[in-house]
């Protein structure tokens, strides 16, 4: 996510082609992950490499968002 | 030194280092705490070069909302917006690592409600492990 942020913001690529970017790796990454540490059916596999795609999606919008207020905060 | 190219050679392979920590083959890599923050380092050096930095920030921000808090925080402070961005982007990329650290216990919340008959520590094993990962 880091190196698709710094893509987009170096070379100004729109945050939805690095949002895309990081999307594409971190989808096979979920699923190849999930697979080789909980062996199960192909479905559940996919459901929950979604669910965390989403997840992760949203905590790092959150954490990008209180990082920054937080940094000001304490400065 | 092998044990750190070890480990992250092995966050590379998708799963692995949970598998093997699971298992008992502890010994050849960081433990996960130490992955997490290993990858965390290696983001320090290089949220600058990725425009983590306070003007890219806000160059950034089109809605404006940023320069206006930052300015703001910068009268209160009687700070140089020079000093203040110094500061800032010195402080940052610690605070957005721990931000982000709460994402290891949602994504083992989550794994939890999929997998309740597996440990929550097995779960919090993999998600510092995908958020080493995921910080690149």
């Amino acid at each position: 996510m880091t190196a698709a942020a710094g893509a987009s913001r170096r070379l100004g690529v729109p945050d939805e082609a690095a949002a895309g970017a990081a999307i594409a790796v971190l989808v096979p990454y979920a699923f190849i992950a999930l697979r080789r540490a909980y062996p199960q059916s192909m479905p559940g596999i996919l459901l929950k490499s979604a669910a965390m795609i989403v997840l992760t999606l949203a905590v790092n919008r959150v954490a990008d968002a209180i990082a920054i207020r937080l940094t000001l905060a304490t400065l | 030194m092998n044990t750190v190219l070890r480990t992250l050679r092995g966050l590379f392979h998708p799963g692995l280092l949970t598998v093997e920590f699971l298992a008992g083959r502890r010994q050849p890599y960081l433990s996960p705490i130490k992955v997490y923050f290993a990858c965390a380092a290696i983001f320090f050096l290089a949220a600058p070069l990725a425009g983590f930095t306070l003007p890219s920030l806000i160059a950034n921000d089109t809605s404006g909302e940023l320069l206006r808090l930052v300015t703001a925080r910068a009268a209160a402070r009687g700070l140089d917006a020079a000093v203040l961005s110094q500061r800032f982007d010195l402080r940052l990329p610690s605070v957005y690592t721990l931000a982000l650290g709460s994402g290891v216990l949602v994504i083992a919340l989550l794994l939890q409600l999929f997998r309740r008959h597996v440990p929550f520590g097995a779960h919090v094993v993999f998600a510092l492990h995908y958020f080493g990962m995921c910080i690149w």
